[in-house]
């Protein structure tokens, strides 16, 4: 990795910067670093400590998809306002050899009001023909006062709904700007990528035509999730309410209910090897007393179990893609807007305006 | 009301589907291509989510073993060759528990009846549905059989409703004839639609993204005709021998172990028209289209348009290696050709005058396969003599092995006063490129054919429409008496004989 720190915040002085890292590459015959870029990746990372751990991330993800990248770090704790630049190449060399490939990436410290700056800054520095991601590394973004003026440049935003400090007003922003029509930008959430393999072995128990009719026959589900935030365990449940067609009525504690009498019980357990709201596990029934079954096994493992009539199967498959890292360069891969994210979203916020039961608010 | 007539879960997932519950029967199962290839492309499924809850395996050989013996040797194959290796206990033990054997001989009818009241035990017990894939991964004299007994006793049928299909490995048959015959036999059992017969070269990541090359990008394909393309060169090259299979190479030759399936397919990729549909027969439909267009290169023409040649003594990476009649099983007046060039023509109105350049041989110095796309030279230049020399023409180069990716040759601008111009390379490399392994070819054929995916796979008339070319060059080659092919040394391109074809054709072969 080369770098070149700089103190200019003029992007055109960024650009200058690059030039003269490329120029450094190259080899003495003239030959250069090859250069690749697939997209524009804005991270913004909200204070320092997420910044660094934004950069680890970025270090790996930009090896496996070259963009140009600029990493905002929003230092609040500061009293002075300034901004500062840096800017680096990511080389990675090519498997059996030959050419490097490399990226870019440009770092901005914003301290105290220069934040409100940042906008101003990196919109110049994007590239054009290739998309513009915007990772939200950690919280809400939709109420940050920089969020409005840079989401007009992006094509996808992603968000982490496991860091939202205030889960139920934060899938409330999600749901509004989903529902604007005018909101510029799709809007991909990590957290609802974090499930993708859980609902993929659920879908695929469903598959055979035979198993499949069970569906129209659920009557309980209960998704277990390791304690902390509830996010991805009620995002889960939010897709398969949504992908049934199940109209919430009532919401409680830990409880969500149907029009056709249907529940989904959502219930904390220990973590063990997982971090604090992951996804550990579904269980259904049908009112034929058919029982489906996914779970996180030790060992970075899942099992999908069946148990219909006489037939009783269990299958044992690895799950082990959840790094930050997996999970960033999936969305990454994607441009398109994702429907069975916001039909969950939906969902849940229709069920956030249902009466509650009872026992009192979901 | 739930509409279940699809899935309602598996929409919008990335996954799009994985198969209906099965049980997938290997004739063969003692073979090396089942331990190396076959198994550890099924394991690599499940470890990839990609296999249905309800699976079973079944080998099927003739030395009686138990099921559990049958599971260690393939765990040990598993550990040896898959790309994920070793296997990963918790679900190797549970991949493990739907892996069977069934004895017997291919000719006996109690073998499949045996074999049948298995499968119909595996249905109940493991809820395989009786979706049935018969994987003939066995020498090619058993195929008609195993298929004659498949229709005699039954099994080529599903009684619960479900399917039954046939992968099938090449060779598939040693000549027109033999092709014919086979298909016949094929077809008095099974329906064309249940039949897979496997070229692995299909399943290869790359020749896939042929079609996506040529058919989601709007440039290249306005280009892809005799109006800018001046020729096209598909090599196949491998550094290593015969490697131990000197006798089925002797009956063979690169002939018939590449051309007339991996080379000719990939040409048909490379030269079909769009399809209507990006599906089994539409893709079928166009890619026989090129075979039946092929000029055929007449008995007495052969030596004009094709050039042999046979590998003596020399190193390949330094090492000694021994020439191809000292190999073991290999005659010593051996006339098996073990290099093999070949220039043909597509006559039809996109490809008129393009001339083809197949060539492929082992003990090449590397192991190397690629289709070049020369371009049409510009028609004048502008920038004279101080252009550093003649200026090249563009080259569009699509990589399939060992480094899959595709690059692009363009001249340009040295800096400096002077109007020099230098070739300077573009390149894609799969490997640094969406962060995502490629599958191996079999891992994606086998999931095809459990999909009931037929696109990769060879109809009964493409095989005859290839051997349909082939057999003109054997007949040719029968007719002409030689006592020697042109000798190569191991290690080199080729015999110089190929060299001086090509100079003929005032080209080169490309320096891979």
């Amino acid at each position: 990795m080369a770098a070149v720190e700089s103190k200019q915040v003029d992007p055109s002085a960024i650009e200058r910067e690059l030039m003269a890292l490329w120029t450094a590459k190259s080899g003495p015959d003239g030959k250069a670093a090859m250069r690749a870029c697939l997209l524009n990746l804005l991270v913004f990372a909200p204070d320092v400590s997420a910044g660094e751990r934004a950069r680890q991330v970025m270090a790996d993800v930009l090896n496996r998809y070259p963009a140009r990248a600029v990493l905002m770090i929003a230092d609040r704790e500061a009293r002075a306002s300034s901004l500062e630049a840096g800017v680096t190449l990511n080389c990675e060399l090519r498997a059996g050899g030959g050419e490097e490939v490399c990226g870019e990436q440009v770092t901005l410290t914003a301290k105290g009001p220069a934040i409100l700056d940042l906008p101003g800054t990196v919109l110049p520095l994007l590239l054009p023909d290739v998309p513009v991601f915007l990772w939200w590394q950690a919280g809400n973004p939709f109420s940050h006062p920089i969020f409005d003026h840079l989401v007009r440049a992006v094509d996808r935003v992603i968000v982490d709904s496991l860091t939202f400090a205030e889960p139920l007003a934060s899938l409330a922003n999600v749901a509004q700007a989903l529902a604007n029509e005018r909101f510029p930008a799709a809007i991909v959430d990590l957290g609802w990528s974090r499930l993708s393999p859980w609902r993929v072995l659920t879908a695929q128990i469903f598959d055979p035509p035979t198993i499949r009719s069970h569906l129209a026959q659920l009557e309980r589900a209960r998704i277990t999730y390791a304690e902390g935030s509830p996010m991805l365990a009620w995002l889960f449940g939010g897709w398969l309410a949504s992908r049934l067609g199940w109209k919430p009525t009532h919401q409680a504690p830990g409880l969500m209910r149907f029009e056709g009498g249907q529940t989904i019980e959502f219930s904390p357990a220990p973590a063990g090897e997982v971090d604090p709201g992951y996804f550990l596990g579904l269980h259904l029934l049908t009112r034929d007393g058919a029982a489906f079954e996914v779970a996180r096994l030790p060992h970075a493992c899942a099992a999908t179990r069946l148990a219909v009539g006489d037939l009783k199967t269990e299958r044992v498959v690895p799950m082990h893609y959840e790094t930050l890292t997996e999970w960033l360069g999936r969305e990454l891969n994607r441009l398109s807007r994702t429907p069975l994210f916001e039909a969950a979203v939906r969902l849940l916020a229709q069920t956030r305006r249902a009466p509650a039961a009872p026992q009192g608010p979901m | 009301m739930l509409d279940l007539t699809a899935n309602p879960l598996r929409e919008g997932l990335q996954v799009e589907r994985t198969p209906e519950p099965n049980t997938v029967v290997i004739f063969g199962a003692s073979g090396d291509l089942t331990r190396r290839k076959l198994v550890p492309a099924l394991y690599n499924l499940g470890l990839d989510r990609l296999l249905p809850n309800n699976f079973a395996v079944v080998g099927l050989a003739r030395r009686p073993i138990p099921h559990d013996e049958f599971r260690r040797q393939m765990l040990e194959g598993v550990n040896a060759f898959s790309r994920n290796r070793p296997a990963q206990p918790e679900v190797w033990d549970n991949f493990a528990q739907g892996v069977f054997y069934s004895p017997g001989s291919f000719d006996d009818p109690a073998a499949y009846r045996q074999l049948g009241e298995l499968l119909d035990r595996l249905d109940h017990e493991r809820g395989t549905s009786g979706n049935r894939l018969f994987y003939l991964a066995t020498a090619p004299e058993y195929f008609p059989v195993i298929i004659q007994q498949l229709g005699a006793t039954g099994l080529d049928q599903s009684l619960g409703g479900g399917w039954v299909r046939v992968i099938i490995e090449k060779p598939f048959g040693r000549d027109l004839a033999s092709a014919v015959e086979l298909n016949k036999t094929i077809r008095a059992v099974l329906r064309e639609d249940q039949v897979y017969r496997i070229d692995h070269y299909l399943g290869k990541e790359t020749v896939q993204n042929i079609l996506v090359f040529r058919f989601a990008n709007g440039i290249f394909e306005p280009l892809w005709n005799r109006n800018h393309i001046d020729h096209v060169q598909i090599t196949v090259a491998e550094a290593v021998g015969v490697e131990g299979r000197g006798g089925y190479y002797e009956t063979s030759g690169v002939i018939r172990d590449m051309i007339q399936n991996h080379m000719l397919q990939l040409l048909t990729v490379l030269a079909m028209e769009p399809p209507v549909a990006l599906e089994g027969d539409a893709v079928r439909d166009e890619k026989v289209k090129v075979l039946r267009a092929i000029r055929p290169i007449n008995a007495d023409e052969v030596d004009t348009w094709v050039v042999r040649g046979q590998y003596t003594a020399g190193a390949i990476a330094g090492k000694p290696v021994p020439g191809y009649r000292e190999e073991q099983g290999v005659a010593k007046e051996s006339l098996t050709e073990t290099f093999l060039a070949l220039k043909l023509h597509i006559d039809n109105w996109r490809w008129a005058g393009v001339p083809f350049y197949l060539r492929s041989g082992k003990r090449l110095p590397k192991r190397s396969t690629e289709i070049a796309i020369q371009f049409k030279q510009i028609p004048l230049s502008l920038f004279g003599r101080n252009a550093g020399g003649a200026i090249e023409p563009n080259i569009l180069a699509l990589n399939i092995q060992p480094d899959e990716g595709i690059a692009l040759k363009f001249g340009a601008k040295v800096p400096g006063p002077a109007a020099q111009i230098h070739p300077v390379n573009m390149n894609f490399h799969y490997g640094t490129s969406f962060g995502v392994p490629a599958p191996e070819a079999y891992e994606r054929l086998i999931l095809d054919c459990l999909l009931g995916e037929t696109a990769l796979f060879t109809r009964d008339d493409e095989v005859e429409a290839a051997w349909t070319f082939v057999d003109r060059i054997l007949a040719g080659w029968a007719q002409t008496r030689v006592k020697a092919l042109p000798a190569y040394e191991a290690g080199t391109w080729g015999p110089p004989e190929s060299h001086e074809f090509m100079g003929r054709e005032g080209r080169k072969w490309r320096r891979l």
